[in-house]
């Protein structure tokens, strides 16, 4: 029987007193997990102890409070440049010791002091370093013409965020040459180095790149495995855009925002600008049955993007994908391969500490995705991966660039060569 | 006046109760946050109630094995840049139960706080969460 009206009125009354009672309760002591979180820590008090500031923008188990510490490294100028190369002196993995946030903090920072700009040109050169990506967009900041033979080269790196980086810096400096040398990165087979390079052409006042940006729309819902870096990199695109036009497009996935960005973009330049309509992935690798894949990220070597089905193993991002063919009398041996990565990924496997590069990998009938730090990959992993590089190298040939790539980019996460 | 309160809300929860909502960081991230602005109702209106949103899983502390915090960000990888503080929800597991970090996207069901914590002068973020679970 439905209550009367009136009774139903006055119990949501009722219920709507005793929510705003508890919220204001709850908002003063957000639960007892609030406490829990909260557990005091300490943060230097002597502005001047940098080492001590250092530790803490490493090591603090809070992130905000390694943030606030790194800012203060960075605000610290040259004075903390000695307590910088002290923590990296003292620690085996060198500058790989350092957070992050610090790099970030440093490179982000105003100074031009000689002991600032040499440590990020260290940084920059080391092809070892987690974070040269970061620190090479901290010289580009600084438009200093002495690292433009580091920019140029940087135009044509195997990471994608050290080319958006290297394009930072010739962007900075200026001239038709610079800007027709980045111009060529918005061909760029990376979909993300192109969406970054017309963002900062955007930034510096170039329109050049603007149909790359709305063009970033397209691609908004284009994830790999589960990483949704199509919506970022729209993200990024429709702040750069929203910069230029002194307004906020908003990069939710709206369609008639999308669409207004558009027009706006259009009206801007004069020139048509591509659909925003979301387009698919080029290549469809979606069989649960027969599906799998691994990412691996590299902010040294460059990232790389595998999938596969029974008949095709696909490298790259949306329309850069390269597809090869695994051949009919290759397929019965390929399937026998898949299935013995099912039985790989089923164990138990340490992920390692993972810090910047990474090697995620699934395939169909596992539940669980695995995530690798360098040299954690089982023995039998490792020797699955070099296997799949020669079944491309099979179907490609000996000159593979594909086959090449895999070869080179996989041994980094096999297990040292003792522990085999 | 909690424990009354609690009751009657229990009491009528027929009339309230619903799935959780769920959010993403399209909305959560969707403004430029300052330190000490009045954030906008968008999110606000999330406060103290029960939400699902899907990430992935860091460890805020960088160490491994289970833990009984985890920040939830919009990024395998975090390598383009460290996240700014409304891209991060910082979770929290029940009391005396720890969670290992998933390397694929998690859904995580709990009931959100909105607004600045600080400790130390410092805001240490502006979304925190109170897991209920973690699904796929």
């Amino acid at each position: 029987m439905r209550p009367h009206p009136a009774t139903a009125l006055a119990t949501a009354l009722t219920a709507l007193l005793a929510v705003a009672a508890l919220a204001a309760d709850g908002f003063a002591q957000r639960g007892d997990r609030a406490a829990r979180r909260s557990a005091p820590s300490s943060t230097a008090q002597d502005p001047e102890d940098w080492p001590d500031v250092v530790e803490k923008a490493n090591n603090h188990r809070r992130y905000a409070l390694r943030r606030a510490a790194a800012n203060r490294l960075a605000k610290g100028g040259a004075a903390a440049v000695p307590a910088i190369r002290a923590f990296v002196a003292k620690d085996d993995a060198g500058a790989n010791a350092l957070d992050l946030l610090v790099v970030e903090a440093v490179a982000h920072s105003d100074s031009a002091e000689p002991a600032v700009v040499e440590l990020l040109a260290e940084w920059a050169r080391d092809r070892d370093f987690y974070w040269r990506a970061q620190a090479l967009s901290g010289l580009a900041r600084r438009k200093l013409t002495d690292f433009e033979p580091l920019f140029v080269a940087a135009t044509d790196d195997p990471s994608h965020l050290y080319r958006a980086a290297g394009a930072e810096g010739l962007v900075g400096l200026g001239g038709p040459e610079r800007l027709d040398r980045v111009t060529a990165l918005l061909r760029d087979p990376d979909p993300r180095t192109r969406v970054r390079v017309a963002c900062t052409l955007a930034e510096a006042g170039h329109d050049r790149g603007f149909e790359e940006l709305v063009r970033a729309a397209q691609r908004r819902d284009h994830e790999f495995m589960g990483d949704p870096w199509g919506g970022r990199d729209l993200e990024l695109a429709a702040k750069a855009l929203g910069e230029v036009a002194d307004t906020k497009f908003e990069w939710r996935r709206d369609a008639a925002e999308l669409e207004r960005m558009r027009k706006w973009a259009a009206t801007h330049t004069g020139r048509a600008m591509p659909d925003v309509a979301p387009v698919a992935e080029p290549v469809s690798i979606t069989d649960p049955a027969t599906t799998g894949g691994f990412e691996i990220r590299s902010c040294r070597n460059g990232d790389l993007f595998v999938r596969w089905d029974a008949t095709r193993i696909a490298f790259g991002l949306s329309e850069s994908t390269q597809v090869v063919t695994i051949p009919p009398q290759q397929r019965a041996v390929w399937a026998d391969h898949r299935a013995a990565l099912q039985e790989i990924l089923g164990a138990e496997m340490p992920r390692g500490r993972i810090v910047c590069d990474f090697l995620r990998i699934g395939a169909a009938g596992v539940e669980n995705r695995s995530k690798l730090a360098p040299g954690n990959a089982p023995a039998v992993l490792a020797d699955w991966l070099n296997a799949t590089a020669a079944f491309v190298e099979e179907s490609e040939g000996p000159e593979s660039v594909l086959a090449a790539q895999l070869a080179t980019r996989t041994p980094q996460f096999a297990p040292p060569s003792d522990a085999r | 006046m909690k424990t009354l309160s609690l009751a009657m809300v229990l009491g009528f929860l027929p009339v309230l109760s619903g799935d959780p909502t769920e959010i993403g960081f399209g909305t959560l991230a969707g403004f430029d946050y300052e330190e000490g602005m009045e954030l906008p109702s968008d999110v606000t209106t999330y406060d103290s109630t029960t939400v699902k949103i899907s990430g992935f899983m860091r460890r805020e502390d960088g160490g491994d094995g289970p833990t009984e915090y985890f920040m939830l960000i919009n990024d395998a990888c975090g390598c383009d840049g460290t996240p700014k503080l409304n891209e991060i929800v910082y979770c929290t597991m029940p009391s005396g139960e720890g969670v290992e970090i998933e390397s694929d996207v998690v859904s995580v069901t709990g009931t959100i706080y909105v607004g600045e914590e600080s400790e130390d002068g410092v805001v240490l973020g502006i979304y925190f969460l109170d897991v209920d679970s973690i699904g796929k």
